[in-house]
């Protein structure tokens, strides 16, 4: 009952919980909150590991990553697009929840609609909704990501014709087909950006003999990789630790060799398109083969990433406006009309 | 020449033409580029003549420019048409289950709801102020009431010269209830003060016929049947009033000074007797059943009678 009066004095939320960043779209206003999922914790000496603080979280904590000293830790809590850390994934998002909030007086309790990867086991979606509900969340709805992608980039969705969306994110893969304001197919896959970042710490150490941080490989990453072997070359100079001098020391990278660094994981990506077009109705793969498909999230702006999709595919492949966004978008347009869609909710 | 190239000169800068002059300056054809972004000749020329009637969406339309731009190396941005979100809701309506309606603040209902809530507590509030402060607003009045008699039979308001008659009951109280307001201001906030009880008592043993304090409070000179041949005697200045119902009826009487000597609805039989200051406003709710004797003779009521009830003045002019 007290929750529900104070529901009267919170705005409702869209959580877009994302292995790399965070969004929060609020109702009647938009996204108002755009942060990377990090967590900076604090050990107090002597204290063990009973006696932590919280830091810093978001853009702060995110600039400590791989930069801290012993007592401090930078916890990325999300990890393939589920919880890792429920703990710090709670503390995170009642951070988030209260820095949106504009009521300071009242403890929000806020209705909250969360993105949940298609893929994710029933037990990690009911600690995602745990943890929303342990952040203060009054009613916790969860949508899967492939629909929240469709309906952010505005595709006909609840139209009976076929709609396929590839959303490749920080932790995972989203691929799905709707239609009549359902899945008809989805899959998702743990090969995604973080993956990415992987890949070319690897290809550095194993090739030039140099180490490099994650945050490091994601500025190579943003700068130079492209999808497509038949892209510009492009080139960057970074610096590492040498592995056998143990100095630092710096290398230039081509666009060329990050391709290859990145091709495996490329190509799983492609296999799961590929792998959804078969599976798909007839009748819906020729829809699809029409229109094309819809890429969004943060592997949509890597450098011919389309390109490589049409050539793969053999179908027109469409980027959606503002792919980083698209989910939120997504959530937060469900959430505004919340009151007359129920069926785009996913069930635990 | 193909038909599509002869377009007007106003369309030139639209996006479509920009796109195809960009095509035709890097030699590619219209199939080129189809095969490039595998898309339809047909839906290439579509988006050359700018016409997005048959192509799927907003969405798909503007990222078919997007690559269309990079393929031939157009700004991206200049050739995007604005975009226009659609309404959800009016699409997904039809296939939907609603969610459970979730109130907010913002609806009517639910501020109309506060605003009487806010009302009624507002007016619980005065009910309750009314009930707190209802001693002291009665004192007041009784001591505002009989001032005026004073005023009218005396010029000098002190207790001590009153002179000793019967309606001495109700000065006195009246003049130690007035000197009490005047003398202590704080008598609201403490009505049973030390201060005050002090004051009315010597006040009142001033005067000869000290009175006892407890006739403060004005009984009604209501008198029934049994105590009236006891009170006859000292009616001698003033007048007396009785009142025999035969039917139920409501009876009220004031006295010279206006102040209430009865208030209340008879039952048939009963005879009630009124004494005090003359002139006496009556008035009767149902003066067809009720007959009157002014100072011992008939009264006819039926002169004055209005419909069911009389009001009229005794002793008349």
């Amino acid at each position: 009952m007290l929750k529900r009066v104070l529901g009267l004095f919170s705005n409702d939320l869209a959580i877009d919980l994302g292995t790399a960043n965070t969004l929060i779209y609020v109702r009647d206003k938009g996204i108002i909150l755009n942060e990377p999922s990090v967590v900076a914790i604090r050990h107090a000496y002597g204290g063990g590991m009973n006696n932590k603080t919280v830091l810093a979280v978001g853009q702060e904590a995110k600039r400590m990553l791989g930069r801290t000293p012993g007592n401090i830790q930078a916890i990325r809590p999300m990890k393939d697009g589920v919880i890792a850390d429920f703990t710090i994934t709670e503390v995170m998002l009642k951070y988030f929840i209260r820095k949106v909030q504009e009521n300071r007086f009242l403890r929000p309790s806020p209705r909250i609609i969360i993105s949940v990867p298609c893929g994710s086991t029933q037990v990690e979606r009911r600690a995602i909704r745990e943890s929303a509900a342990g952040a203060g969340a009054r009613e916790v709805y969860l949508i899967e990501e492939p629909m929240a992608v469709a309906i952010g980039a505005n595709l006909p969705v609840a139209d009976p014709t076929g709609s396929m969306v590839v959303d490749i994110g920080g932790g995972t893969t989203e691929v799905g087909i709707l239609s009549l304001g359902g899945m008809v197919y989805s899959t998702s896959l743990r090969v995604a950006g973080d993956t990415f970042d992987e890949a070319i710490i690897n290809y550095i150490r194993r090739q030039h003999g140099v180490l490099i941080g994650e945050a490091t490989a994601e500025r190579v990453k943003k700068a130079i990789a492209s999808g497509w072997s038949k892209s510009d070359i492009r080139e960057i100079e970074i610096k590492g630790r040498d592995i056998a001098e143990g100095m630092s020391r710096a290398i230039t990278l081509s666009s060329h060799e990050i391709y290859e660094a990145i091709s495996d994981p490329l190509d799983s990506i492609v296999q799961a398109t590929k792998q959804a077009l078969e599976q798909t109705p007839p009748e819906l793969s020729a829809d699809i083969g029409d229109k094309g498909m819809v890429v969004a999230g943060g592997g949509a702006l890597m450098r011919d990433m389309d390109r490589r999709l049409t050539e793969d595919t053999g179908l027109p492949v469409v980027i959606a406006d503002d792919p980083l966004t698209c989910v939120a978008r997504g959530c937060g347009k469900a959430l505004e009309e919340m009151d007359t869609l129920g069926d785009v909710f996913a069930n635990e | 020449m193909i038909p599509e190239y002869e377009e007007p000169i106003a369309k030139s800068n639209t996006s479509g033409s920009r796109l195809r002059r960009a095509r035709e300056s890097l030699g590619l054809s219209a199939e080129d580029v189809a095969g490039e972004l595998r898309l339809s000749v047909s839906q290439i020329k579509a988006l050359e003549q700018d016409d997005y009637t048959d192509l799927p969406g907003a969405t798909y339309v503007r990222g078919y420019l997007r690559s269309y731009a990079r393929l031939v190396k157009v700004d991206e941005d200049s050739v995007l048409p604005p975009l226009q979100p659609e309404p959800l809701a009016r699409s997904m309506n039809a296939i939907a289950r609603p969610v459970q309606r979730q109130a907010r603040s913002s609806d009517r209902w639910v501020r109309l709801m506060s605003y009487s809530l806010g009302l009624l507590l507002i007016a619980l509030v005065v009910v309750w102020w009314r009930s707190q402060g209802g001693f002291d607003f009665e004192k007041e009045l009784l001591a505002e009431l009989p001032s005026l008699t004073v005023e009218k039979g005396d010029s000098d308001r002190t207790v001590a010269d009153s002179s000793p008659r019967q309606e001495a009951t109700i000065r006195i109280t009246a003049a130690t209830a007035e000197a009490e307001t005047k003398q202590s201001p704080s008598r609201l906030t403490e009505p049973d003060g030390p201060a005050a009880n002090m004051r009315t008592t010597t006040t009142t043993a001033d005067q000869p016929n000290a009175l006892p304090q407890r006739e403060r409070v004005t009984p009604p000179a209501v008198l029934t049947r049994a105590s009236r041949e006891s009170q006859a005697a000292l009616a001698s200045q003033s007048g007396r009033i009785v009142l025999t119902f035969s039917q139920s009826s409501w009876a009220e009487i004031r006295d010279a000074s206006n102040e209430r000597l009865l208030h209340q609805s008879f039952h048939p039989g009963r005879e009630v007797a009124v004494e005090g200051t003359p002139p006496f406003s009556v008035f009767l709710g149902n003066a067809g059943g009720v007959r009157m004797e002014y100072n011992g003779e008939t009264f006819d009521i039926t002169p004055h009678q209005t419909g069911l009830y009389a009001r009229f003045v005794v002793p008349g002019n």
